[in-house]
């Protein structure tokens, strides 16, 4: 045992001090920034688009789709402000002096009654001087830039049928020229083949002024119905908005209402069974990598004549392991380094998540599905590398294998859609997928004899293949055979 | 020169040879690989504190043997004993360097020494001091914190044997220690062999390079398809070929081969311009200048040798070796 852990420690220092791991390690932050960050900075970067609305109605639809660029502009303002309250204001102070206030910037995206509130408030100006006694940091609310502007059709509105097309062009080309040119026909709301308005732009590529102002045509068709049946109702009241508050029987709110908390334990097993994944993916290459150096320049005959094939495996296996495991803990430690640097006002929320993840009573749990699931697949690499005598020769059994492992990222969307349904129990039940589905399926309460079965059967699992895939590796290191046919390698990993 | 063909020329048999107090004990072991059977019946034992050569032809059955002693293989038949015991259970008195080097390249040459040194049951303390000894008897010092890829093959090479050293083991198995050295480190090797043999440690080496077998060696044991053809001294191995003598002479020689202690008579070739006369065991050359002098012929030429150990490896397994798969 002593000498498998010296093996171990050797690994583990192996991995850990190569520059992939390194490089793997400080990936995930930037795989972070480039999902999170950078399409809100390209938002950002992106200029306003500037487009004008020749209405032959008379000019309702104009001024409606103006009005829905004025709403838009309003929106992006409150979100921006939610998101920069959420990181430089004391929400909890917040919330129990001003309720109102905090309730605003509490709403989600798109909130059409916070959004009347906020307006009522006196946007975001009004709103930054309700909170500035709750600001907690120097960092000062930079409003984001509207995505669209309208401008006055001038001469354009005036063209003719048949001189449009080429005054519209005039007006999308040259030195400020016009992103797009929205043309609504005289008859657009009689229309025989329904209302249907004319978009005329040179980048026909990028769809969102497209639809938006459809969106923007559409909501004043209705609005236009709406007030001929009920001409006394006023326009916001046409305008309801439902609001749902998620509520969970097992939440730990006394009210049962689903914190951020709630909601981190709930995703964090998902999430933990996709890192499962990826560092399968980081050390798949390293395990096959090594054994292979190993078997071509002989070490491996000085390491058994050192320790057993079983303490040799047993130490990989745990190196492995234990540098998966460092792995998540300091990319942990990187995501509330990277807030106390970035967002120092989110450092508290996402260590009282971090925290409330840790404390959960799930979390033997799923550190029992990880490491066995990391066992479990190792020892399959392991095995691979110790049949293969060159990389190429890995690589023909690796690519199989991969695919064979990384099934349950394809059937993602089942287990979302239903956790405990016939496909997510019937997954859980194939061996080799246990640990994953099993620790994905952990927060949505899976039927208690479901549970204990299941951790038995990848317990065995775990035991058995490790045991096996331990015969193979002995029986295959010292050899510089070929890898055996695929029926040979399954007698002789299935075999007695 | 004509090729003897010599097959089970052991000059006594393993019962005769087997030594109460053997390092190495090989009994009847035979080793398969599916249909191919790479050590048949083989049989053998080494006294301690004495320098065994195992010699034979590439795909003789020397690494598989190696690797039957070192615990890496089981025989499927006979069985084999370590200082008395399996040799899974003397892993820790066993040192062993495999032909190439067998080292991690990114690990430093005095940490690889202590963590095999320390898999072999040295405590941290001690496994890092004897690897920095080492380092330092052997000259390497200077290079205990240099990568193993950044030595050169010599000293990668050297500290390989320290590695197999550092835990003081009483066997040792080193398998092509020699090959790829340079004259310089080679004869180092052979010297630091000998203190080994001396100081009692029990040496097993397999090797191509004859004169280093016969310089070396106290007991040779070769293989040849997997099997034994010779078991026994250097001195034994000589005697196996007769001695030879070459004459140049422009008359007919084959009248020598009526006398008593010649065992045949070869006329010159294009090859080689002598005749070439074998002598039976014990016969005196002299015998033969004596005849010639006596019919009165006048020699150009007359050289009587011993048959090296290269002649006597190339007649025992110099056919199969053509054979055997490298």
């Amino acid at each position: 045992m002593i000498r498998a852990l010296l093996v171990a420690r050797s690994e583990f220092l192996k991995y850990v001090t190569r520059r992939g791991f390194i490089i793997s390690l400080l990936m995930f932050p930037v795989w972070v920034v480039v999902g999170g960050v950078v399409p809100q900075w390209i938002e950002s970067k992106t200029p306003t688009r500037s487009f004008t609305v020749v209405d032959r109605t008379g000019g309702q639809y104009a001024f409606a789709i103006a009005k829905a660029v004025n709403e838009d502009a309003e929106s992006a303002e409150r979100d921006a402000l939610s998101a920069y309250a959420q990181s430089n204001i004391s929400m909890a102070a917040l919330r129990e002096k001003m309720p109102a206030i905090a309730a605003i910037l509490d709403a989600p995206s798109g909130d059409t009654l916070a959004l009347r509130d906020f307006r009522k408030s006196g946007g975001a100006a009004g709103v930054l001087s309700l909170i500035e006694p709750f600001r907690n940091t120097k960092a000062a609310f930079e409003p984001p830039h509207p995505r669209f502007h309208f401008v006055a059709p001038g001469a354009l509105g005036k063209t003719g049928e048949g001189t449009f097309p080429s005054a519209a062009n005039t007006r999308l080309s040259g030195g400020n020229a016009l992103y797009a040119v929205v043309l609504v026909p005289k008859d657009f709301s009689g229309a025989v083949n329904g209302p249907e308005a004319e978009f005329w732009s040179i980048n026909a590529s990028d769809p969102e002024l497209e639809n938006f102002v459809q969106r923007a045509l559409t909501d004043e068709l209705r609005r236009q119905v709406l007030a001929k049946l009920a001409p006394d109702i006023s326009p916001e009241t046409l305008k309801p908005s439902a609001r749902l508050r998620a509520f969970d029987p097992a939440a730990t709110r006394g009210d049962h209402q689903l914190s951020l908390a709630d909601q981190a334990r709930t995703y964090a097993p998902a999430v933990l069974a996709f890192l499962l994944l990826l560092t399968i993916f980081m050390n798949a290459g390293a395990l096959l990598s090594g054994v292979i150096e190993e078997k071509s320049s002989r070490i491996v005959e000085v390491m058994l004549s050192c320790v057993t094939p079983v303490e040799f495996m047993a130490g990989k296996l745990l190196g492995a392991a234990a540098a998966s495991l460092l792995t998540l803990i300091l990319w942990a430690a990187m995501l509330v380094g990277g807030a106390a640097i970035f967002l120092p006002g989110a450092v508290s929320n996402i260590g009282g998540l971090l925290l409330s993840i840790l404390s959960t009573g799930l979390l033997p749990m799923l550190l029992l599905c990880f490491i066995c699931g990391l066992l479990i697949y190792a020892s399959i690499f392991l095995a691979i590398g110790s049949m293969a005598t060159s990389i190429q020769d890995a690589q023909a059994l690796v690519g199989p294998t991969m695919i064979l492992v990384m099934a349950p990222l394809i059937m993602m969307p089942a287990l979302l859609h239903d956790p405990n349904g016939t496909i997510s129990t019937v997954l859980s039940w194939i061996p080799i997928y246990t640990p994953f589905f099993l620790m994905f399926r952990l927060p949505w309460h899976p039927p208690m004899l479901e549970m204990i079965g299941a951790t038995l059967l990848m317990i065995v699992t775990t035991v058995f293949l490790v045991f096996q895939m331990g015969r193979v590796f002995a029986a295959h290191v010292l050899t510089a055979e070929r890898p055996p046919r695929l029926g040979a390698l399954l007698k002789r990993a299935f075999g007695r | 020169m004509p090729s003897a063909r010599l097959r089970s020329a052991c000059p006594k048999s393993h019962s005769q040879t087997r030594i109460m107090t053997a390092a190495l004990e090989l009994d009847h072991v035979t080793k398969r690989f599916g249909d191919f059977t790479a050590v048949r019946d083989l049989s053998f034992a080494h006294a301690p504190g004495r320098i065994l050569g195992f010699l034979g032809p590439n795909g003789a059955g020397k690494t598989t043997t190696l690797r039957m002693m070192l615990g890496l293989m089981k025989p499927d038949e006979g069985a084999l004993r370590v200082l008395g015991q399996p040799p899974g259970r003397v892993r820790n008195r066993v040192g062993y360097l495999p032909e190439e080097r067998g080292l991690y390249k990114r690990m430093r040459a005095d940490n690889v020494i202590a963590y095999l040194a320390r898999l072999k049951g040295l405590d941290r303390a001690t496994a890092n001091r004897r690897a920095h000894e080492m380092l330092e008897r052997f000259g390497l010092s200077q290079f205990a914190r240099v990568r193993v890829e950044g030595l050169s093959k010599g000293m990668a090479q050297k500290v390989a044997f320290i590695a197999t050293l550092a835990h003081d083991p009483e066997v040792l198995i080193l398998d092509e220690p020699f090959s790829g050295l340079d004259p310089l480190n080679r004869q180092s090797f052979e010297g630091a062999i000998r203190t080994l043999a001396r100081d009692g440690k029990t040496i097993l080496f397999s090797t191509h390079t004859m004169e280093q077998a016969e310089r070396l060696c106290d007991h040779l044991v070769i293989l040849s398809r997997g099997a034994k053809v010779f078991d026994g001294t250097v001195a034994q191995a000589h005697r196996l070929l007769p001695r030879r003598a070459r004459i140049g002479a422009d008359a007919d020689l084959g009248f020598l081969k009526n006398l008593a202690g010649v065992a045949s008579v070869t006329a010159p070739t294009l090859e080689q311009g002598t005749w070439d006369v074998a002598l039976k065991e014990g016969a005196d050359g002299s015998a033969l200048l004596a005849a010639c002098f006596e019919q009165g012929i006048a020699l150009s030429h007359f050289d009587l040798s011993e048959p090296s150990l290269q002649d006597v490896f190339v007649s025992l397994a110099g056919s199969d070796a053509e054979r055997a798969p490298s």
